[in-house]
């Protein structure tokens, strides 16, 4: 496996989504429409300045479907950067997801109009982008009149965006799904500091993982985490088969080197501590070549490729959000002086013991990890710069409209576990509301069994997806399996979202029973198994 | 359980001998530790290994511990494929300690199937809940043996199949008590009311109630021959039992049901 080839892989475009409409309109002003038939368009940009697109079918039935684009980075990517260089800062609006033509179709079919806007600011921006979604609409009502009803959607932050919409304006929505949604800023990025922490200091504490400088410093700071991280990888990627530590590994990582840890399972555990999944784009922690690798490879190796390559999916976005963030709060947001990573890894540590070698290798692992080392220093936070990150927009989960969450069980950017917490919270909000029905039927005998408004669609990896050349090396030319990298949905899954919804928007009730099934089925890879558990964040351990 | 017993047959047999430990090191290798230590083993050398590492230079390795501790005796306690890497490269050394062998280590098929003749294990002490595959005086051995000829001819008999077949049986067992409707809670039920009296070849009480589902609870000791078949030590099965905590490891007076006429659950 060469460096190059894992690195092609990355997915990193998967966030700065695909642009559809480019829109030079001035703020606050009617959009602009072609009056063309039968689908017109109009751009305009709300008053923050963040163009719109909207596309209005002849057919129009009066229901429009707003759709929030995932995180793009808030500043310029010098070219010299790997994987992401050359990205510029863009607000184009993206009216459906990633500019996906079989689901406007779709949405046309229905006579269903679509809209986007490309938001003011980029970065972590619910706040903002929330309002000007409002805006949105009731432009989008005042230019066409007829307008009934609203559904939407987003994806990555987009589905923050969603589902904080409905929230905070439930009346605005008919129906929503938040897709491969993030959780809320600090339990987000708490998973990317705690992974960065870790690649710091064990394999190159030059790195800054945080605490940026203010202004043009600390982006030229985080530009160079950018390339010193992605050195790392490569380096750990040849690692993974050599079993050298990467040269620039800190003290505490060359002491474990010298006690014979391998640097695949320093690897591992770091993933683990952070809570990324253990399957990834290639690497599906079952297989193994033919041959006397055939148990060893997916028992030992395959779990720390998957994070190799999930971790450097997720560094670009761990290392810019922090950036912003904090750019956004005034200081160092990530703290771990009181994280026990000993206790975040009590269950994985069994699960995945010979990936990590071992107790007495994981002992180790976590001594040199602890406050108890010198050699580790915990990051401490700037306690006004959380008291302003937690101001920040916070979704807390509430479901108010008929809702479709849909997320790949091994998305290492937006773990599942996001979209899991929405549907745990939603358990004890569904409870609540059939026991206030009972307690009302004992007043009134008219028992109204409360309407299920949330549809929980997984999308699932397959049952073993690892492929092998001939020589035994796995092949990572293929493109990403499904439920794994981020936002990695097909036409037909995001298509039978759209269909949901419009169903949703109609009657009030979302698809339910054999004709659900049968639109999962043919979409492929989704389930919607209730026994499908996806663990929270790991900072919902901590707190 | 298994380690407690073994300590104790350490303490009977090889007193003042040093005692060396090839253990895996995840939660298999600290519940042995566990019963090792409250057995009251003192141990010269214990060298872990984790799991998936175990292969022919891994072995070598752990025999430079073993031999720098001049152990007398070698306890394996790990996966049959660790047993079949370590023997078969002291077999290449010609480092023969007296080796003394876990039950889920211990399986001479497994061992086999590596490439690793069965001879290595010749004089191995091993121990076992069930009776001796060879022992066609014992009649479900006789019985299950029979049925499994002519299921599966030409296969052998060996330790995993009687395992299985035991299992099968007792769970044929527990189905039948639970009626003919059985749900899970029923079945939950039916075991831990009536696990204990279940028919069935092990030599040893099993341990079934509301509180445990541990199973079979003891072993009888033996040696290896050079086939690889495990018989007890003397010629008779002595049992020991004992518990999962600290416990005292006793003889066993325990009698099992007899073979159900025809083979069919009562």
């Amino acid at each position: 496996m060469k460096k190059v080839r894992i690195l092609s892989l990355l997915s990193v475009t998967a966030l700065v989504t695909t642009v559809l409409v480019s829109v030079p309109v001035a703020a606050n002003a009617a959009p602009a429409c072609d009056g063309k038939s039968p689908i017109q368009s109009c751009v305009g940009a709300t008053s923050d300045g963040a163009p719109y697109a909207m596309q209005v079918p002849a057919n129009f039935n009066g229901t429009v479907a707003l759709y929030s684009h995932g995180y793009r980075y808030n500043v310029d990517i010098p070219s010299a950067i790997p994987l992401i260089g050359g990205y510029k800062v863009t607000n184009t609006p993206e009216p459906v997801p990633g500019g996906n033509a079989d689901v406007a179709k779709y949405l046309f079919s229905q006579g269903v109009a679509i809209v986007g806007s490309g938001f003011a600011r980029q970065g972590w921006n619910p706040d903002s982008a929330i309002k000007t979604n409002v805006e949105l609409i009731d432009t989008f009502k005042k230019q066409f009149p007829k307008t009934t009803k609203v559904i939407a959607w987003g994806s990555s932050l987009g589905g923050v965006i969603t589902q904080g919409l409905a929230e905070k304006y439930p009346n605005l929505v008919s129906a929503v799904a938040p897709m491969c949604m993030a959780d809320n800023v600090e339990p987000e990025l708490t998973m990317a500091g705690d992974f960065l922490w870790g690649i710091k200091v064990l394999f190159d504490p030059t790195i800054k993982a945080g605490n940026y400088s203010a202004g043009a410093a600390g982006v030229a700071e985080s530009y160079a985490d950018l390339g010193k991280v992605f050195t790392v990888m490569g380096k750990l990627q040849a690692g993974i088969s050599s079993g050298a530590w990467p040269d620039t590994s800190s003290a505490t990582g060359k002491s474990l080197e010298a006690a014979g840890v391998p640097v695949r399972s320093a690897l591992l555990l770091l993933g683990l501590m952070a809570g990324l999944p253990t399957q990834s784009a290639h690497f599906d922690s079952i297989s193994g070549p033919d041959g006397a690798l055939k148990l060893t490879f997916p028992l030992a190796v395959s779990p720390a490729l998957a994070v190799l390559e999930n971790g450097t999916n997720a560094a670009a976005l761990a290392i810019l959000a922090t950036q912003d963030v904090e750019n956004q709060t005034g200081g160092a947001i990530f703290d771990n002086t009181k994280t026990n990573y000993a206790a975040r890894v009590d269950s994985e540590r069994v699960i995945f013991n010979a990936a990590l070698s071992g107790n007495t290798v994981i002992d180790a692992m976590l001594g040199a990890l602890s406050t108890a080392n010198p050699g580790a220093p915990r990051a401490v936070a700037n306690p006004a710069a959380v008291a302003k990150m937690r101001a920040l927009h916070m979704n807390t989960g509430k479901i108010n409209v008929p809702t479709v969450l849909m997320v790949g069980l091994a998305d290492p950017i937006t773990p599942a576990g996001a979209s899991q917490r929405l549907v745990d919270l939603y358990t004890e909000q569904y409870a609540a509301e059939k026991a206030a029905a009972i307690k009302a039927y004992q007043t009134t005998r008219d028992y109204k069994t409360p309407t299920k408004k949330l549809l929980m669609l997984w999308n699932t990896t397959p049952a073993n997806y690892t492929k092998f050349a001939s020589t035994g090396a796995p092949i990572t030319s293929t493109p990403a399996a499904q439920g794994t990298n981020h936002c990695n949905f097909t036409s037909a899954q995001l298509v039978l979202v759209a269909k949901s919804l419009v169903q949703a928007s109609s009657t009030g009730k979302l698809p339910s029973g054999g004709a659900l099934n049968t639109a999962v089925r043919k979409a492929g890879n989704l389930s919607t198994d209730k026994g499908i558990f996806a663990p929270l964040l790991k900072f919902y351990g901590d707190n | 359980m298994e380690a407690k017993i073994m300590g104790q047959y350490i303490k009977e047999n090889f007193a003042g001998k040093k005692i060396g430990l090839l253990y895996q090191d995840d939660d298999f290798g600290t519940d042995a530790l566990a019963g090792f230590k409250t057995a009251g083993v003192n141990f010269a050398v214990k060298v872990p290994y984790a799991s998936g590492s175990q292969g022919a230079a891994a072995a070598a390795g752990w025999i430079t511990k073993f031999k720098a501790a001049e152990a007398d005796v070698v306890i394996l306690f790990g996966v049959s494929s660790a047993t079949s890497a370590m023997l078969g490269v002291a077999a290449q050394l010609k480092y023969a300690p007296q080796w003394m062998l876990g039950s889920v280590g211990g399986d001479a098929t497994t061992i086999k199937l590596t490439g690793v003749p069965a001879g290595v294990l010749y004089n191995a002490i091993g121990f076992s809940p069930v009776p001796a595959t060879t022992d066609m005086k014992d009649e479900y051995v006789k019985f299950f043996s029979d049925i499994y000829a002519k299921a599966v001819p030409g296969s052998a008999f060996d330790l995993n199949v009687l395992l299985g077949m035991n299992t099968a049986f007792m769970t044929a067992q527990a189905l039948k008590a639970a009626g003919q409707n059985p749900t899970r809670k029923s079945l939950m039920a039916v075991i831990d009311s009536k696990g204990t009296t279940f028919a069935n070849s092990a030599l040893v009480p099993l341990g079934y109630s509301k509180t445990s589902h541990v199973g079979l609870t003891g072993y009888w000791v033996g040696k290896y021959s050079p086939t690889g078949d495990l018989s007890p030590v003397g010629g008779t099965y002595v049992t020991y039992t004992t518990d999962s905590g600290a416990g005292a490891v006793v003889k066993s007076t325990y009698v099992r049901p007899a073979m159900p006429a025809k083979g069919l659950p009562n």
